[in-house]
C-alpha cells in the first residue's frame, strides 16, 4: 500500500507544482488594498477590499501586450496608522511586486509619497484633504473620491445659504483630514463674512473616542447654527448627534467626505439624528449599477455596503479598462492615460479627471455629488445647487 | 490660542460649562470604574493582567445586540445570558490559559495579549464591520438647574454603583471574598490554610470576566459597537487601575472617577486635546506622589 500511496502524493504535487507556465490560464495582476482592515477604521478598508473583489470578479480575464491576466486583490492592514502603512507600502512593492492600489488616509499619505514618488506606484488615493496628496509632484497619485476642497467649494456656501445659517461650528478627528477641513471650511465662510456668516469655532477628537461631551459643550456655547462634522465615520457622527442634543443643541450637521449609514444613525441616535445633511450620499441610487452592487454585496457579505465600496469599485474598473487600452503595466504610461481618459460606468455616474486649477495637475476624481437631508431615518435629496470644481 | 474659547463668555456661562462637566464627568468616570473593575478583580487575585479585559466588555455589549435587538429577548433574559456565559468564559479560560500559567508573568502577557488579538480577529469576522446599535432602553434628559443629564447614562451610573457595592459585598463581606483576599495577601499560605486556590481563582476570574462583559451590556445603549470597542476601555482601564492602585477596589472608583472628571472639566475648559495630556500630567503626579497609586500597596 505504501508505495502506491506515494506514488499518488507525487502526481499529484507534480500536477500542482511542475506544470509549466503557459499550462496556466492566466497571470495576475496584483492590485493592493493598501488600507485598515482592523481597528477603528477597518469598516473603510473592508469596503476597499470588498469593491476590488467586486471588480476583479467582472472585469475576469483580460489581455495586456499579448498576455493573459486575472485581477488579484492583495490586502495589506495599516491599521490606519502612518507607521504600518509605511511599512505595507513597502512591502507591497518591494517583497510583492505590486505597483497599483488603494490607499487609505490623508493622515497616512504624507509619509508614504515619497516612496509612491520614487517608485512610480499607481495610488488611488482613498483621502479627503487637498493639495497634501495632489499636486504635480505626485503625477502617480489619484484621489478616488470627492476632495475636502471640492466638497466645501462646491456645496458649503450654498448649504449655509440655504439653511439661513449664520454662525458654524466644526468638530472633528485630530488628524490631517480634521485640520485640513476646519481650514478648508473657515476659508468658503470667510467669503460669506458681507452676509453676516461666521465661523465660531473648531473642536476635535481621537478617531476611535465615543464621548464628545466637552467638546460639544464649548461649541455649543458659541451658539452655532451649523456644526460640520466632516471626517468623522457614521458611528461617530450619530454619537455626536445624540450627545449634542442631549446637550440642548437643536441646530443643523453637515458632514462632506464620509459616506453614512441612515439606519446605523438612526439606531444609535433616534431622533436626535433628524437634520444630518451629507454630502456623497444618494438618497435614490444614482445608477442601474449602483443598485446591482448593492444587491450583491448583502448577497456576498450578508450586510449593507460600506461607503468606500462604490468609488473603488469604479476606480479598479476604469484602471483595468485603461490598463487594456494603453496596452501596458508601466504606471507612469497608465498615470497619463488614465488622467486623460473619462469613465461611463461609473457607480455614481460619468466621471473625469480634474482639478488642474486647484491642484495644478488633472488627478481629482470629477464625478456626481449628491446631497442629501435624514428625515424620518431615512435620507431625503437635498435640494441644493452645487457650484463648479476646477 | 488654540485649546482658548473662540470668544470669551461671561462668567455665568463659565460656571454652568463648568457644572455641566463635572456632571458628565462623574457619570462617564462612573462608567470607566464599571468597566475597570473586573480587571482590577483579576489583577488582585489572579496577579494578571488581563489584555482581554476589553474584549470581554465588547462581547458583552455585542450579547446585548444579538439577543435584545436581533433575537428580541426580553432585556432581563439578555441579561442573564450574558451574565451566564461570560461566568462561563471566565472559568474557561481560567482553566486553559491562566492556571497552567499563575506566576509566569511574560507568558501570561503574551497569552492574554493573544486571547485579545483573537477574539477582536473573530469579532470582525462574527460580527462584521459595521457599527451595531442598541436602542436606548431610557431616553430623554433630567434637568437639574439648567445641567442637563441623560436619562440612560444616569441609569448606567446607578447600575455601576450597584454593582461597585455587590463586588465590595462579595470579597468583604463573604468567606470566599475572605478566601480571595488571602490568596491576594500571599497565595502559598492561603493553600497551607486549607483554601482551593485554584477554584477561588476559577471564581474570581469568571467574576472579572462577568463584570466587563455587564458593563459592556450596559454601555451597549449608549455607544455604537464594534469589534475594536474594547481597545479604548482597556487602555483606559488600565490607566484607572494603575493609578488607583493594582487590585484596590477603592482605588478603581477613585481613580475612574478622577479620570472621568478630569476629562470631562479640563476638556470644557482647555479643550478635548488639552484635556487628554492634563489627565496624564495628572496620573504622572499621582504616580510620582504615589508610587502604587491612589491606594495601593506599596
Amino acid at each position: 500500500m505504501r508505495h502506491p500511496t506515494l506514488a499518488l502524493v507525487v502526481l499529484v504535487a507534480l500536477a500542482v507544482v511542475g506544470l509549466p507556465d503557459g499550462v496556466h490560464a492566466q497571470k495576475s495582476f496584483k492590485v493592493g488594498a493598501i488600507v485598515p482592515v482592523s481597528g477603528p477604521a477597518a469598516a473603510f478598508g473592508l469596503g476597499v477590499q470588498r469593491g476590488l473583489e467586486l471588480a476583479a470578479e467582472d472585469v475576469g480575464v483580460f489581455t495586456v501586450a499579448g498576455e493573459k491576466y486575472k485581477l488579484e486583490v492583495v490586502t495589506y492592514d495599516t491599521v490606519y496608522a502612518p507607521d504600518k502603512t509605511v511599512a505595507a507600502i513597502n512591502r507591497a512593492v518591494y517583497n510583492d511586486n505590486v505597483k497599483y492600489g488603494v490607499i487609505i488616509g490623508a493622515g497616512v499619505h504624507p509619509p508614504i509619497l515619497p516612496i509612491i514618488r520614487e517608485t512610480g506606484f499607481l495610488d488611488f488615493a482613498f483621502a479627503a484633504a487637498g493639495r497634501q496628496i495632489t499636486n504635480p509632484d505626485n503625477p502617480t497619485a489619484f484621489r478616488i473620491m470627492a476632495s475636502s476642497d471640492q466638497l466645501y467649494q462646491t456645496y458649503a456656501v450654498a448649504i449655509a445659504e440655504k439653511l439661513g445659517g449664520k454662525r458654524i461650528a466644526f468638530l472633528g478627528p485630530n488628524d490631517e483630514l480634521g485640520k485640513n477641513d476646519a481650514k478648508a471650511i473657515k476659508a468658503e465662510v470667510e467669503k460669506l463674512k458681507a452676509k453676516g456668516v461666521s465661523f465660531v469655532g473648531d473642536e476635535y477628537y481621537e478617531r476611535g473616542a465615543r464621548d464628545f461631551g466637552p467638546a460639544l459643550l464649548r461649541l455649543i456655547a458659541q451658539k452655532p447654527d451649523i456644526i460640520d462634522t466632516d471626517g468623522s465615520p457614521t458611528g461617530s457622527i450619530a454619537l455626536i448627534a445624540k450627545q449634542a442634543r442631549e446637550l440642548g443643541y437643536n441646530g443643523y450637521f453637515v458632514n462632506s467626505t464620509a459616506v453614512l449609514e441612515a439606519k446605523a444613525i438612526s439606531d444609535i441616535a433616534g431622533k436626535a439624528g433628524e437634520n444630518i445633511i451629507a454630502l456623497r450620499i444618494w438618497a435614490n441610487p444614482p445608477t442601474k449599477l449602483y443598485t446591482e452592487l448593492a444587491e450583491r454585496h448583502q448577497k456576498k457579505y450578508g450586510e449593507a455596503a460600506p461607503g468606500t465600496l462604490w468609488e473603488t469599485y469604479g476606480a479598479a474598473r476604469w484602471l483595468v479598462d485603461t490598463i487594456v487600452k494603453a496596452d501596458t503595466f508601466d504606471t507612469k504610461k497608465v498615470a497619463d492615460a488614465l488622467a486623460g481618459s473619462t469613465y461611463a460606468a461609473h457607480p455614481f455616474g460619468a466621471a473625469s479627471w480634474g482639478g488642474e486649477k486647484a491642484y495644478g495637475i488633472k488627478r481629482q476624481i470629477i464625478m456626481p455629488i449628491p446631497a442629501a437631508i435624514l428625515k424620518n431615518g431615512k435620507w431625503e435629496p437635498f435640494d441644493v445647487r452645487s457650484g463648479k470644481f476646477e | 490660542m488654540k485649546g482658548a474659547f473662540e470668544a470669551p463668555f461671561p462668567m455665568d456661562v463659565y460656571l454652568h460649562l463648568i457644572a455641566q462637566g463635572l456632571a458628565i464627568g462623574l457619570l462617564t468616570g462612573v462608567l470607566y470604574v464599571l468597566i475597570a473593575l473586573g480587571l482590577t478583580l483579576i489583577y488582585g487575585i489572579l496577579h494578571i493582567v488581563n489584555f482581554a479585559h476589553g474584549e470581554i466588555y465588547m462581547l458583552g455589549a455585542m450579547g446585548v445586540f444579538y439577543c435584545y435587538v436581533v433575537f428580541k429577548l426580553p432585556f432581563a433574559a439578555t441579561l442573564v445570558v450574558i451574565l451566564l456565559l461570560s461566568l462561563l468564559l471566565g472559568l474557561g479560560v481560567e482553566r486553559a490559559f491562566f492556571r497552567s500559567l499563575r506566576g509566569q508573568w511574560l507568558q501570561l502577557v503574551v497569552a492574554s495579549v493573544g486571547l485579545s488579538l483573537i477574539i477582536q480577529s473573530l469579532g470582525w469576522i462574527a460580527f462584521g464591520i459595521q457599527e451595531k446599535n442598541v436602542p436606548s432602553f431610557f431616553t430623554g434628559v433630567v434637568a437639574f438647574g439648567g445641567v442637563r443629564l441623560p436619562t440612560e447614562r444616569l441609569i448606567a451610573a446607578a447600575v455601576g454603583v450597584v454593582l461597585v457595592a455587590l463586588l465590595y459585598a462579595l470579597v468583604y463581606r463573604t468567606k470566599v471574598g475572605l478566601a480571595m483576599r488571602a490568596i491576594e495577601e500571599d497565595e502559598e499560605t492561603a493553600r497551607m490554610l486549607g483554601i482551593d486556590a485554584d477554584r477561588v481563582a476559577a471564581l474570581a476570574c469568571a467574576v472579572g470576566f462577568a463584570l466587563a462583559a455587564l458593563a459592556g451590556a450596559f454601555v451597549a445603549p449608549i455607544y455604537s459597537l464594534n469589534p475594536g470597542m474594547g481597545l479604548e476601555a482597556i487602555l483606559m482601564s488600565f490607566l484607572i487601575i494603575i493609578v488607583g492602585g493594582l487590585g484596590s477596589i477603592t482605588g478603581t472608583v477613585l481613580a475612574g472617577l478622577l479620570v472621568g472628571v478630569l476629562q470631562s472639566v479640563g476638556g470644557v475648559l482647555l479643550g478635548a486635546e488639552a484635556a487628554y495630556g492634563l489627565v496624564f500630567i495628572v496620573m504622572i503626579v499621582v504616580l510620582v506622589v504615589r508610587p502604587a497609586g491612589l491606594l495601593g500597596k506599596a
